[in-house]
């Protein structure tokens, strides 16, 4: 049994050095960082009063359902919206880019991504807002009318759809949220 | 010169200092890298996945609580950076492969003749039929050569999950690079 084990552990050793081999980092990669980095650094500079803002739009009743995890969409430029009723988003012309913020509260979490067909199923980071303590976990995406499937992604591997808007089921047994944005409302 | 220390380089960005954030970027961007590209079997799936991380790491570096730690907070934040992105791939059905085709295609790592390149071209073969958790386990362990305590930290997962997620990647490589072959045969 012992000697097994030493063996796998050789085996192991043996793979982990040749897999050890340098892999050069792509040529362009730090001139991409810096413009990552300064517009990230731009982001941060821009007051939060001054940054878009956006109403409320979608129920929070998932945030009761699920008390450690709540997702919802809250968007609209321009909407107003009741608790527990459909989100609106009010008099937005045909043409318009509704602000959509995407919010999951999860005290637990230490990092949360967006993906969606919006993104490319590329993860995009959420923001925590507030005291750590919160969960409160949000990032605003600019969006045109249309449908739009997305999910929540938990420290990288927990998959988690908007409990305030219809789900459907993908072809791996998950499941992720549907939005409809019309050009005046959330269909 | 001498090179400042991660927690240094920490502090001068969180005092203002943003040009010593490519410090830290400049030394961990290497190892880093390599970690990405063997997890995800993809350079361009592992550059996306580091330039998030160091953003990300970037907007987050006051919750860095042990700067001397830097180096393993950010293989945290990219370890989760690849969970999300094996995840997107496995909902889009975009998985890394397993098809020979691709992997005999597969561009050749820089700096590594030829026979070299087809051990490594194997083994990569061999460590993309494993399953993630298993993968990142192995990685961690035989090829950044992390401890078990550290690996627990970057992963989050126990000691003794990570123990046995080891052996059995272990085991698994083994059967499939040397399948069928006495035990003794190897190395």
């Amino acid at each position: 049994m012992r000697q097994q084990q030493d063996e796998l552990d050789a085996f192991g050793a043996r793979i982990g050095a040749a897999l050890r081999r340098p892999e050069a980092v792509p040529s362009g990669f730090d001139a991409r960082l810096g413009s990552a980095l300064d517009a990230e650094r731009r982001r941060a500079a821009t007051p939060w009063l001054t940054r878009p803002r956006e109403l409320r739009l979608s129920p929070l009743a998932g945030l009761a359902l699920a008390a450690s995890f709540a997702g919802l969409v809250i968007l609209g430029t321009l909407g107003v919206t009741g608790r527990g009723a459909a989100p609106v988003v009010a008099a937005a012309a045909p043409d318009t880019v509704h602000l959509v913020r995407f919010v999951l509260v999860n005290p637990t979490a230490s990092q949360v991504a967006l993906v969606g067909d919006f993104n490319g199923w590329q993860g995009e980071a959420l923001e925590r807002s507030g005291d750590a303590a919160s969960g409160v976990w949000s990032v605003s995406l600019p969006l045109a009318a249309g449908r739009y499937e997305y999910a929540f992604v938990v420290d990288g591997n927990r998959w988690i759809a908007d409990p305030a808007l219809p789900r459907m089921h993908d072809e791996f047994g998950g499941e992720h949220s549907v939005l409809r944005l019309g050009a005046d409302r959330v269909m | 010169m001498t090179e400042r220390p991660d927690a240094q380089l920490v502090q001068a960005v969180l005092a203002g200092e943003d040009d010593a954030f490519t410090g830290l970027v400049r030394r961990h961007q290497a190892p880093m890298f390599r970690f990405a590209v063997r997890m995800l079997g993809d350079r361009d799936d592992a550059d996306d996945v580091l330039q998030k991380a160091f953003v990300r790491a970037y907007r987050s570096l006051a919750q860095c609580r042990d700067t001397e730690r830097f180096g393993s907070w950010l293989r945290q934040i990219v370890v989760n950076e690849c969970r999300t992105q094996l995840g997107v791939r496995s909902r889009r059905a975009r998985w890394f492969s397993a098809d020979e085709v691709v992997l005999a295609n597969a561009e050749a790592p820089s700096g590594v003749d030829g026979a070299e390149a087809v051990e490594l071209g194997r083994i990569e073969q061999a460590l993309a039929t494993l399953t993630p958790d298993l993968r990142e386990a192995f990685l961690l362990k035989h090829m950044d050569e992390l401890s078990y305590d550290e690996m627990a930290v970057v992963t989050g997962a126990g000691v003794s999950a990570l123990k046995m997620r080891v052996k059995r990647a272990c085991a698994q490589l083994r059967e499939r690079l040397e399948g069928g072959q006495d035990a003794t045969a190897a190395g």
